[in-house]
């Protein structure tokens, strides 16, 4: 299709196309093509009526997988995914040079002891029994017990999770209400200086360990204006202020590689869907620009990045070590660190099962939700 | 790789400078024991956080260690981690990429359900419960992301081959008599290669990071030996009062990641320019 002079890249024709000019235009695609979609639209067009919108026009051909059939096929498909995670975490642990129990007990216990304990732990059985025992107990949310506090590991990790979500949500909420915008507003100046700016701004953003930018921004809200709490974390509930105050930095300092990501994927996909028939077809309709772009465009140019969201926030789960670390909050990363730390290997153990479950488990949800958004993905 | 990849690469600026001060970095980390600079662990307890001055070009750290020394000697750990990091995932990746994505078959489903579980995990997560059970120190860590890193480049060089196999000369190679190791080596390889720098480059900035970020928590390179994620977690401590100290490590890793990610991303642009 020739493009015409004046009209923007990546666009077929120009803003002020008339609606008479553009079905002559689609006649003339009609030649070249003589695609379904343009007989469709230009009869449509021709008979005043209405335009298929996207989200009505994937289902005429009537084989769009019923939701439900799509959400157990997907649940089905977890298991195997659940298994190989849990085999990982339980091969690192066998990893370590050594003996488990002479970690956990130390050099000087009993021998009596020993063997007490290895057959608690069922150390003497051979490893694939030892897997489906120990796999028996975390399906029944049994996580052991930590070497150093005695504490159960489930507890440990339900007690911080207040924390993890807490800075999970803040970081995405953050970054998704930068990125969009800036993503959109980059896809619609294509090529000018706004563009241009946008991605040197995201590259920044890519390339600033998280580490130095809350350097930064301690060093400027704590430090130099002292209008922010430097560590620490509040209750929502005891004192919602304080709960803010706390989380900004730490959220900041976290969400900006999100949403360097993010920008660039709303971008693009946004590019991407401008170019698209359905776009030249609303503005065909006579659609002002904004509302083509924010409704047309936006909700599908949205579709993958909905993907990015929830595989960022999963990462969050379990990623935030180093920001937890710098501003003291407890949360899941922290604990890592300290079985780490101690040699704590069911803290480890089971901190890093969590994390893997709640990966594979926002991937279920993210496929899920993009089936509902997007019934096309569920032919797949 | 074409070479009007490599010629769009080379007229463009923003990819010069990065990669620049890349090459900068390598060669100050390997002639480090080189240069006339004060020992990075030779301790003056009593000029502790001294500002610049000519006998120390960048001042000194809490224990009145020389700062600069200590950046210069951080790139080598920092280089070295990530190079061998990063040489070892490309390697082990890519023949696992190429050697499954062109056979296909049950090995394939196994490892590709293998790797997608290793990738279940944060990185730095995985890598630092790998270094929990293997000991801290800067081989460790390089080991941890060698393993964290190896099914980016499985996936990424599958991916490819599969798009690639199918091709008539990869056929035609086939039909010629050419074995499965000189397809995949001579006439696979050279056609996929791209994505896998791209994705190398991308992994050495974050190789970077990661290195850093594991020695600011102390399960890193182990002292003496400094590296610029432990000096940022020194430095911390000193914020209120002399924030300087701070900024060093934090503009040196900047710097280095920046000009890393962006040599990345030109190049990603440089291969595939139709791509916005």
């Amino acid at each position: 299709m020739a493009e015409r002079k004046g009209a923007e890249p990546g666009l077929p024709f120009s803003h002020g196309e008339g609606r008479a000019n553009c079905i002559g235009r689609l006649r003339q695609d009609l030649r070249e093509r003589r695609g379904a979609w343009a007989v469709e639209t230009r009869d449509r067009l021709e008979r005043g009526g209405e335009l298929p919108t996207v989200a009505r026009s994937w289902d005429v051909d009537g084989e769009v997988m019923n939701l439900g059939r799509y959400v157990v096929r997907k649940l089905i498909e977890i298991v195997p995914a659940l298994a190989v995670v849990s085999i990982l975490v339980f091969t690192l642990v066998h990893l370590t040079p050594g003996d488990p129990i002479t970690l956990m007990l130390g050099p000087f216990a009993s021998q009596e002891l020993v063997d007490a304990t290895r057959a608690q732990y069922q150390l003497d059985a051979p490893l694939p029994s030892q897997y489906f025992s120990w796999a028996g107990r975390v399906i029944r949310g049994d996580l052991g017990r930590s070497i150093q506090t005695r504490e159960p590991v489930a507890k440990m990790i339900a007690d911080r999770l207040p924390v993890t979500f807490s800075l999970a949500v803040w970081a995405t909420l953050f970054s998704c209400v930068v990125s969009i915008p800036a993503g959109v507003a980059a896809a619609m100046h294509a090529g000018r200086p706004l563009d241009t700016m946008t991605i040197a701004a995201t590259a920044l953003c890519l390339s600033i360990p998280d580490f130095v930018a809350a350097t930064v921004l301690v060093l400027v809200g704590g430090v130099v204006l002292r209008v922010l709490p430097m560590v620490g974390y509040v209750p929502l509930f005891a004192d919602p202020l304080g709960f803010f105050s706390h989380l900004v930095m730490p959220a900041t300092a976290l969400g900006l590689i999100y949403l360097g990501l993010l920008s660039r994927m709303v971008r693009s996909s946004m590019l991407d869907v401008l170019g698209r028939d359905y776009i030249r077809t609303a503005r065909a309709k006579g659609l002002g620009d904004r509302l083509v772009v924010l409704t047309h465009g936006l909700r599908n140019a949205l579709i993958p990045s909905v993907a990015l969201v929830s595989l960022n926030f999963a990462n969050m789960l379990g990623g935030t070590i180093v920001i937890e670390e710098i501003f003291a909050l407890t949360a899941l990363g922290r604990l890592t660190v300290r079985g780490v730390l101690t040699r704590d290997f069911p803290v480890i153990q089971g901190a890093t099962l969590f994390v893997g479950f709640g990966f594979v488990l926002s991937s279920l949800v993210t496929d899920v939700l993009l089936g509902i958004i997007d019934p096309r993905i569920r032919h797949r | 790789m074409h070479h009007s990849a490599w010629r769009r690469l080379g007229s463009d600026r923003i990819a010069l400078y990065g990669l620049g001060i890349w090459i900068g970095l390598m060669v100050m980390a390997i002639v480090a024991p080189l240069l006339p600079l004060p020992s990075y662990e030779d301790m003056n307890l009593e000029r502790p956080l001294s500002l610049p001055s000519t006998r120390h070009w960048l001042g000194t750290d809490s224990f009145g260690r020389d700062t600069l020394s200590r950046v210069v000697y951080g790139a080598r750990v920092s280089m070295g981690v990530a190079t061998a990091a990063v040489g070892v995932a490309v390697v082990v990746g890519t023949m696992a990429g190429l050697t499954v994505g062109y056979h296909r078959g049950l090995v394939d489903t196994t490892i590709s359900r293998v790797m997608d579980g290793v990738m279940s995990f944060p990185p730095v997560l995985l890598a630092i419960a790998l270094v929990g059970a293997i000991g801290p120190s800067a081989r460790n860590v390089a080991i941890a992301l060698a393993i964290v890193y190896v099914p980016r480049f499985t996936r990424v060089t599958r991916a490819s081959v599969l798009g690639v196999a199918e091709l008539e000369y990869v056929q035609a190679a086939h039909a010629l008599g050419a074995g499965a190791a000189t397809i995949m080596f001579g006439h696979i390889l050279p056609n996929v290669a791209g994505p896998i720098i791209v994705q190398a480059t991308a992994s050495y900035a974050y190789a970077i990071i990661a290195e850093a970020g594991m020695s600011f928590l102390g399960l890193g390179t182990q002292p003496p030996m400094p590296s610029w994620g432990s000096m940022l977690a020194d430095a911390r401590r000193y914020l209120e009062t002399d924030a300087w100290y701070a900024a060093i490590p934090c503009v040196v890793l900047s710097t280095s990641v920046v000009s890393i990610t962006l040599v990345g991303d030109r190049l990603r642009h440089a291969l595939d320019p139709g791509q916005r």
